[in-house]
């Protein structure tokens, strides 16, 4: 058991992030990624010995984030805000510092106005930074498809960039 | 508009700088409830020896990419060649570092119901093949051995090489070979049973084990699981290298690992780290 708390503790944050993004509610995220690990266990004989542990994990966090969010009825957001920017040393200009920060904060707003897996498979990608086979796991479709929808999800947000900016 | 690889490289930015909730402290909480439930018990994964062992396979591959990275850098050097299947590549996680997903795209589609994953693993196909010795058979195959084979057959399977064979303890030929478990392509297990000073592992008559498969120790050991990183300490098997894992044996308490002609081994049994060494040593 002591080794499985570690598993645990190896993995709670990734977890409770990809629950979060699912749920946008930090108490949510936190039940699912819970729920997630205590199936996990009990699970674990079936655990094809030789997989990777994190995109079978992945899979049944964000299954139970999924299920949460639908039980709650309501719409999927980010929820998510970008850190207050701090002024590195090595930035020449206060107004660069400031045009980055109003671009990242655009990049976010628009990211939000895409839709839920659109959003979600940027958000693993980028964000969470998962493998494309964790990303699969997590989005339940095959790994083949993460490619072409990153890539649709990336031409769509570029669209609305150039939109937002032309208007 | 800025090109697609811009446009990834300022969403890596933003997700750096994005704030999450504090991450809570799950593995205590998880951990609690476990202990406050007995856990569902079913055929193999009755003993504790063997739910010990599935999370240690798991914590394994787990374990390694989060190691810091000095230790990973450690860890994955022990195994030549960079040919680790778990920690030694930059990047990816253990998701694209280890073989074959877990089905965990089947996990996800199939709702909640988590015990959908269970697979009947290792399920032996012990055909009338006549134990070559005397010694009692040990367990049909038992879990993770694979389909039983003739020994004419372990060539065949190791790619064209024969298979080695112990001869300290008047090992000499296996008494059952197994092929093709459900965790490697390659490869056999040549499996020994208790008796001539081999101790035997509760009822099961199971002495000793030997697999053999053809790379490294890395490629063919280290993403299947079943090393407790921890405990692996290096030691010399004659001129060469080796790996002393006290604890990380699948069906049998201690295994040590080496190469070999082309072949990555391990070596199972309840024996001591000297006596495991002499019987690495008389492998040929």
């Amino acid at each position: 058991m002591a080794a499985y708390e570690e598993l645990v503790r190896g993995h709670q944050a990734v977890a409770f992030r990809t629950a979060y993004l699912i749920t946008g509610d930090a108490s949510e995220a936190e039940d699912a990624a819970q729920e997630a690990f205590v199936k996990a266990y009990r699970a674990l004989d079936g655990f094809r010995s030789g997989a990777p542990f994190r995109p079978w994990l992945l899979a049944v966090v964000a299954n139970e984030a999924r299920n949460r969010r639908k039980a709650a009825g309501r719409r999927l957001g980010l929820a998510l805000r970008a850190a207050g920017e701090s002024q590195p040393a090595d930035v020449p200009s206060p107004e660069s510092v400031a045009v980055a920060a109003e671009w990242r904060s655009e990049l976010l707003r628009t990211l939000e106005t895409l839709r839920e897996e659109d959003r979600l498979v940027v958000g693993y990608r980028y964000f969470l930074q998962l493998s494309e086979a964790e990303t699969a796991a997590a989005l339940g479709c095959a790994r083949g498809t993460v490619k072409s929808r990153l890539s649709r999800a990336l031409g769509r947000l570029r669209e609305r960039m150039v939109e937002d900016a032309a208007g | 508009m800025r090109p697609d690889r811009d446009l990834e490289r300022e969403l890596r930015e933003l997700g750096s700088r994005l704030e999450y909730p504090p991450t809570p402290d799950l593995a205590r909480a998880v951990r609690s409830r476990l202990d406050a439930e007995p856990a569902p018990r079913r055929g193999w994964f009755e003993s504790p020896v063997a739910r010990w062992a599935a999370v240690a396979a798991v914590v394994l591959i787990a374990a390694v990419p989060v190691l810091s990275p000095p230790a990973r850098d450690t860890v994955a050097g022990w195994f030549a060649g960079g040919q680790t299947s778990s920690g030694g590549q930059a990047g990816g996680g253990a998701g694209e570092a280890a073989p074959a997903a877990g089905g965990g795209q089947a996990l996800s589609e199939a709702g909640s119901d988590t015990t959908t994953m269970m697979e009947s693993e290792g399920e032996s196909r012990a055909e009338d093949i006549p134990s070559s010795g005397g010694v009692p058979p040990p367990s049909a195959g038992g879990p993770g051995f694979g389909e039983r084979i003739p020994l004419r057959e372990a060539e065949t399977r190791l790619a064209g090489r024969e298979p080695l064979l112990p001869e300290a303890r008047g090992l000499g030929e296996p008494d059952e070979v197994y092929a093709g478990g459900p965790s490697r392509n390659g490869g056999v297990v040549l499996v020994y049973g208790a008796g001539s000073g081999l101790p035997a592992r509760d009822d099961a008559g199971l002495g000793l084990v030997l697999t053999e498969v053809p790379g490294s120790v890395g490629s063919a050991y280290l993403g299947e699981g079943g090393l407790d990183v921890a405990g692996i300490e290096k030691v010399s098997v004659g001129d060469g290298r080796g790996y002393w894992a006290p604890s990380g044996g699948r069906h049998l308490p201690s295994a040590l690992f080496w190469e070999r002609g082309g072949l990555a081994l391990r070596l199972e049994a309840d024996l001591s780290k000297r006596e495991m060494i002499v019987v690495a040593e008389s492998v040929r």
